[in-house]
């Protein structure tokens, strides 16, 4: 619904704004070589789709999981409160510790699992919480971005690692932050 | 020193998968079948959103936007070539790789604007989409204050971005 509207609105807003200022002819063209694009932006991207997930597959055999399960207990105790539900808690964490490896594919499904649990246990408090930080994103690896960078001949593709880690801890504390700030203010009225 | 990080990451993840006696070439084969579905979802997907932006470039109105969104960006020490970028990342995660593969291919990968977009776009999420599919199963859909302080947080991450790249 939302990416229909999105999409609606660049296409009539670009072909009204061309015939107006003239581009009208430019507008088959634009559009036939933007599709022939994306056939070429996903080869580039299938290489980096393709090694990663197969190395994210033995990744995810390692128990790598668990580990950062682990580690982010008392951090998850802090920002959700204590949780009633220990399911709730456990799909919670795998939901974060998937996405931190950038395994989006196994993050979803516990995601959608962690937000049904925590909905039913009526803890809005914790389930904004969730919201909060699968939408501030923390991906130690953006192996996506990177493909793209090689595939553009970047001479320093892993130039971007370090900022994009730094910036990505900055959104997420700054989210988190206002949500606990947030929960402070509204405590006893939600 | 990041010259290391990939071959000592690999040689630390087969290494382990090697001492616990993983079928490490069945694994990777399995995980690369699935980056194969990926690209085939992610492929027309590409398709609809690359010549969506290829038409706002022709027609002009991509410059336009870039022009509307000037001090929003300055403000955050962007630079003005990102504002599609910026525009579309909360809503859409094809679009907004569109739109890094535009700069990448027009200004170069390690490029300021190149350098900038990359960060930009690892660092943050499609905040509407994710919250759309989360709260997909739920029959109470309110997001309270998720989605004010998800955008304070990107707005942050993308205010920090623009900083080390001024």
């Amino acid at each position: 619904m939302l990416l229909d509207w999105i999409w609606y609105i660049m296409i009539t807003a670009s072909l009204i704004y061309g015939m107006l200022t003239g581009q009208g002819k430019a507008a088959l063209p634009a559009l036939l070589t933007g599709a022939a694009d994306a056939v070429s932006v996903s080869l580039k991207l299938a290489s980096g789709y393709l090694f990663f997930c197969g190395m994210m597959n033995i990744v995810n055999n390692l128990k790598t999981v668990k580990t950062i399960e682990n580690a982010l207990k008392p951090a998850l105790h802090l920002l959700l409160g204590s949780l009633k539900d220990a399911n709730a808690g456990k799909a919670v964490s795998m939901n974060l510790s998937a996405n931190i490896l950038g395994l989006g594919n196994a993050a979803t499904p516990c995601g959608i699992e962690a937000a049904r649990l925590l909905d039913a246990q009526g803890d809005r408090h914790a389930l904004y919480m969730l919201l909060i930080l699968n939408a501030t994103s923390i991906q130690l690896l953006p192996t996506t971005v990177l493909t793209l960078r090689v595939a553009a001949g970047s001479l320093q593709p892993n130039a971007i690692i370090l900022p994009t880690l730094a910036a990505t801890a900055i959104s997420t504390c700054v989210g988190c932050g206002l949500g606990l700030l947030c929960r402070r203010l509204s405590k006893g009225r939600c | 020193m990041l010259d290391l990080l990939w071959p000592v990451l690999l040689l630390a993840v087969l290494g382990s998968a090697m001492l616990r006696r993983l079928p490490v070439y069945q694994l990777f084969v399995e995980g690369a079948k699935s980056g194969l579905e990926v690209t085939l979802t992610v492929l027309p997907n590409l398709a609809a959103m690359l010549a969506a932006l290829h038409l706002m470039e022709a027609s002009g109105l991509a410059g336009q936007l870039c022009r509307m969104m000037e001090p929003l960006l300055r403000l955050l020490h962007l630079p003005g070539e990102t504002a599609p970028l910026v525009a579309m990342r909360p809503f859409s995660g094809s679009a907004s790789l569109a739109a890094l593969e535009r700069l990448l291919a027009q200004y170069g990968a390690d490029s300021r604007i190149g350098l900038t977009a990359s960060v930009l776009m690892g660092s943050s999420e499609t905040i509407f989409y994710t919250l759309c599919v989360y709260m997909s199963g739920l029959a109470d859909k309110r997001t309270g204050y998720a989605i004010p302080c998800s955008l304070a947080g990107m707005l942050a991450g993308f205010w920090a971005c623009g900083l080390f790249f001024r």
